[in-house]
């Protein structure tokens, strides 16, 4: 029970951290753009 | 070629073949190359709207001969003060700054509680919107460079957007770094228990009874820990439901009641946890002294010797937020701290002993501006003697203008030549014609008066020939 519950607590950090992930992309992207290249 | 560039390069050619150093100029930089030395000053000078007119080319030019590259003669104007710091240049290099940020911040989460996963999320997505607002801007700038050219009645259009892309990167530069802060202070934190779900209940049910009039009551399910029943007056069901949608809660339904209430059913479970609410201000104060008196107190010191000084600062900050008052009082303690732990003098063999002298006088720093004092100081590589600032004024400038401790410390030339850095004459005259873009928001509150201390420290340091 308590396995699973980590592993359900490990896999809803992983997918925060994938959107966090792909929000700085966007906004890197917006950098490059910022930057002319 | 533009025909302003044609106009001010006829004009340094006149005046360097006057004053006889054309052939030996163009001996070294050929015509073309100083059409475009020509070129990027007055690119230079359009980027802040100054009109090319109020500069003196012909003397201007007179130095060209003495450096190998144009590069080298454009960054020497601007040490000298003849043309503005390259705009382009600044947001190209805040645009590599920001990217560094990122980096580390997203390296830095890595070891952070989900929540504050979350928030930085949250706080990522607000400056997306911004960084949108910078491409524009820069899109705009862009635009107004070519046309300016033609239309030079554009000029002062393109300076003023300029302006405004330089300081809104700035803020975006501010913002990026206080998170990744942040995140660093979050990672020395131990990872926070979880909120437990009668806490969770209590914040949900502080943000909406605090912002929405006529909640009437809200009923937890008891099968379901975060869903509940959400009573409300009719005429406030659209605040209510744009509100659930901020605090990150899903509406399910609507429960058929009797009018004007109206009843919604909602599910907070996977709403990220609401912020606590804020402490009453008895709280704060108690909070604020007690992180005061550990800092003090950790520091050998007697904390209700410098009570004093804590209430002035509370005193003078009575209005601002609390995260002001608690970054101000964090400073006052530092400064306690770091003139309670002066360390000691090395021994002297048979000290002669000390004739009675009156204590010194206390330096307040935080709401009494202390006068600055020109002083003479020797770099420590050099051995240069030179004119600098006294301690009191360095520890308060170290924390306004962000240089290392070893660019304080050197003499002006080493500033310029070894650090590439303006002097700290420069460095002050600098803060002091863009306040705003040298002088961190913050230091305005905890020393209100710097701006008067950086025009004294300028004219004492302009009487005593300080370069």
């Amino acid at each position: 029970m308590e396995r699973r519950e980590k592993e359900r607590r490990e896999k809803e950090w992983e997918e925060e951290y994938e959107k966090l992930k792909e929000l700085v992309e966007k906004l890197r992207e917006k950098i490059r753009e910022i930057r002319g290249r | 070629m533009e025909p302003e560039v044609e106009r001010y390069y006829r004009i340094v050619e006149s005046h360097l073949k006057e004053v006889r150093l054309w052939e030996e100029t163009v001996r070294k930089f050929p015509p073309m190359t100083i059409r475009e030395a020509v070129r990027r000053i007055i690119d230079r000078l359009d980027e802040y709207g100054i009109d090319p007119e109020v500069l003196d080319w012909g003397a201007m030019f007179e130095s060209l001969k003495d450096f190998s590259t144009v590069a080298e003669f454009i960054k020497y104007l601007e040490r000298e003060r003849y043309i503005p710091p390259s705009r382009e240049e600044y947001i190209e290099v805040s645009s590599d700054e920001l990217e560094r940020e990122l980096t580390e911040l997203l390296d830095k989460a890595k070891d952070v509680d989900i929540d504050v996963v979350r928030r930085i999320r949250d706080r990522i997505s607000d400056i997306l919107g911004e960084a949108g607002e910078v491409a524009r801007l820069k899109r705009e700038v862009e635009e107004l460079k070519a046309r300016v050219k033609r239309e030079r009645r554009l000029r002062d259009e393109y300076a003023r957007k300029y302006e405004d892309l330089q300081k809104t990167i700035e803020r975006l530069r501010n913002e990026i770094e206080n998170l990744r802060r942040e995140v660093e202070r979050a990672r020395r934190l131990p990872i926070p228990p979880t909120v437990p779900v009668e806490e969770k209940r209590a914040r949900f049910e502080y943000h909406l009874k605090s912002q929405i009039p006529r909640v009437y009551r809200i009923d937890w399910f008891r099968d379901i820990p975060l869903r509940c029943r959400i009573s409300v007056h009719r005429d406030e069901w659209d605040r209510l439901l744009s509100k659930i949608r901020e605090l990150g809660g899903e509406f399910i339904e609507e429960a058929p009641v009797r009018p004007p209430m109206r009843v919604a059913v909602v599910d907070f479970s996977e709403a990220p946890v609401p912020p606590a609410p804020p402490p009453p201000i008895e709280w704060e104060r108690m909070i604020l002294w007690g992180k005061f008196s550990a800092a003090i107190s950790a520091a050998g010191g007697d904390p209700e010797r410098y009570r004093d000084r804590f209430e002035e600062v509370l005193e003078a900050l009575a209005d601002r937020p609390f995260s002001e008052r608690q970054r101000a009082v964090e400073i006052l303690a530092r400064d306690i701290v770091s003139e309670i732990t002066v360390p000691p003098r090395p021994p002297v063999r048979r000290p002669p002993p000390a004739p009675p002298t009156p204590p010194p006088e206390r330096v307040v720093v935080g709401l009494v501006m202390p006068e600055p004092e020109v002083t003479t100081r020797i770099d420590p590589e050099t051995g240069e003697v030179f004119l600098s600032l006294d301690d009191t004024s360095l520890s308060i400038l170290k924390k306004v203008l962000p240089f290392p401790l070893e660019w304080y410390m050197a003499s002006p030339s080493r500033q310029r030549e070894e650090f590439r850095w303006p002097t700290l004459l420069m460095a002050i005259e600098d803060a002091l014609a863009r306040p705003e873009v040298h002088i961190p928001a913050w230091v305005f509150s905890v020393y209100p008066w710097i701006l008067e201390f950086l025009k004294r420290a300028r004219d004492r340091l302009r009487e005593a020939g300080a370069r």
